[in-house]
């Protein structure tokens, strides 16, 4: 229990609600600009997921989209200040979860938003925090915790996903998964991989060592930033092979670095710039 | 923090973890967010097809592939509905009419199967088509 709540610095908190508030208005605007035109595609293709039948959320009209997504870039925008945020942080994650509703309930639903979902409903715990307030806390502490821990059951349940619609997960790792994937999206980077099989064979059996890995990313010290870096590298290689990103999962490893120590970062890198240009004068 | 507060919190992680383990042993992808991580979970034979869907539009005598998500669709939304658009090709003259808002008045929408070879591993042939539902224009 005393892990779930070792107490980190509050004001990584305040930096998580500035990142991820910002990040909803690239994720809405930018990343998934379909899922306000999903007001706009006629009624007959919504099909609706449990939890839009179980909260009776309606279904989606060009007015009640536009009003959902004007509401939540407001809202993220106030928030991303750190202004009313245990208010304004509940608004945003209600309005995100009901983007979500409006972006899968036609046929097709994403596996990356769990992490973000969880962060979004985390952050307002917290409460009140200053950018520049370093007190330890264990309400912040818990609120990253949850974060990391949802982040890495996102890998750790692939692997179970694997073996049950897989057939197994030796079947899987054996499987033409990757050469599937690369001969119906793969960029002029992974088509030269279909004449060598062998090596989307292999990536297939290191997708799942890596993911069974994740745990090791809440490791302290070198080995965590360490695990993180090749998951950087693993989803950076997937965007140039596949164009597929999973951005609000990836913008949750964030909740990995030591974002308290941004100002302090910053202050070190322009002294060093300055350095650097009295030298050059 | 008190211990009410720390352990509320406690029940919170108990409850969404259980959810999640249920949802991803039990649950599908209409239990979202609880559902399977099951992004390419499936597994591909050695040798057979790779499918995907595509709209194809003919106006004025010409015919043509269409980019799905201009009128809000995903490629992956189009496949997510087959059976439904297979019963009722009328459907497909929902997205005509979008088509038709976008300035691009259609007089044929077929909704197309595109299959890619794969022999032992290896991507052969040109991809097939075929045709899982047409509307036409109404005369």
């Amino acid at each position: 229990m005393s892990w779930w709540f070792a107490p980190m610095p509050r004001s990584r908190i305040a930096w998580l609600r500035t990142f991820l508030y910002a990040f909803i208005w690239l994720d809405v605007l930018v990343m998934r600009p379909w899922v306000r035109d999903h007001g706009d595609v006629p009624g007959v293709f919504y099909k609706p997921l449990a939890i839009g039948d179980l909260l009776h959320l309606p279904t989606p009209t060009h007015l009640f989209t536009s009003v959902v997504m004007y509401a939540l870039l407001a809202a993220s925008a106030v928030a991303a200040f750190g202004v009313l945020p245990r208010l304004l942080g509940t608004v945003v994650f209600a309005l995100y979860l009901e983007w979500m509703v409006i972006a899968f309930s036609y046929g097709k639903v994403d596996h990356d938003r769990f992490g973000i979902l969880v962060a979004l409903a985390v952050l307002p715990t917290v409460g009140l925090v200053a950018h520049r307030d370093r007190t330890p806390d264990e309400r912040a502490g818990w609120a990253v915790r949850c974060i990391q821990v949802a982040v890495v059951c996102t890998y750790l349940l692939a692997v179970v996903a694997k073996h049950r619609y897989g057939n197994g997960l030796l079947t899987w790792m054996d499987s033409t998964t990757l050469v599937r994937a690369v001969v119906r999206r793969g960029t002029f980077l992974a088509d030269p991989l279909l004449q060598h099989p062998w090596t989307l064979h292999v990536t297939q059996y290191l997708i799942v060592a890596m993911e069974l890995a994740s745990p090791l990313l809440l490791v302290p010290g070198k080995v965590g930033r360490r695990v993180l870096l090749a998951f950087v590298g693993f989803h950076a290689v997937t965007f140039a092979c596949l164009t597929i990103a999973f951005w609000p999962h990836l913008a949750c490893l964030v909740a990995f670095l030591p974002l308290d120590q941004v100002p302090d970062r910053w202050q070190r890198l322009r002294a060093r710039f300055r350095r650097t240009e009295l030298v050059g004068a | 923090m008190t211990d009410t507060s720390r352990r509320v919190r406690m029940v919170a992680v108990v409850i969404v973890l259980g959810l999640l383990l249920v949802g991803s042993w039990r649950g599908s992808d209409h239990d979202f967010p609880f559902g399977p991580f099951r992004m390419y979970a499936t597994s591909g034979r050695p040798s057979g097809a790779v499918r995907t869907a595509a709209l194809v539009g003919v106006a004025q005598g010409r015919t043509f592939l269409l980019d799905p998500e201009t009128i809000g669709v995903r490629r992956a939304e189009l496949e997510g509905q087959y059976p439904r658009f297979r019963a009722q090709p009328r459907l497909l003259g929902a997205l005509a009419q979008l088509y038709a808002r976008n300035g691009l008045r259609l007089d044929e929408l077929r909704l197309v199967e595109q299959a890619n070879l794969i022999v032992d591993r290896r991507r052969v042939e040109r991809p097939t088509e075929k045709v899982l539902a047409v509307w036409r224009r109404p005369r």
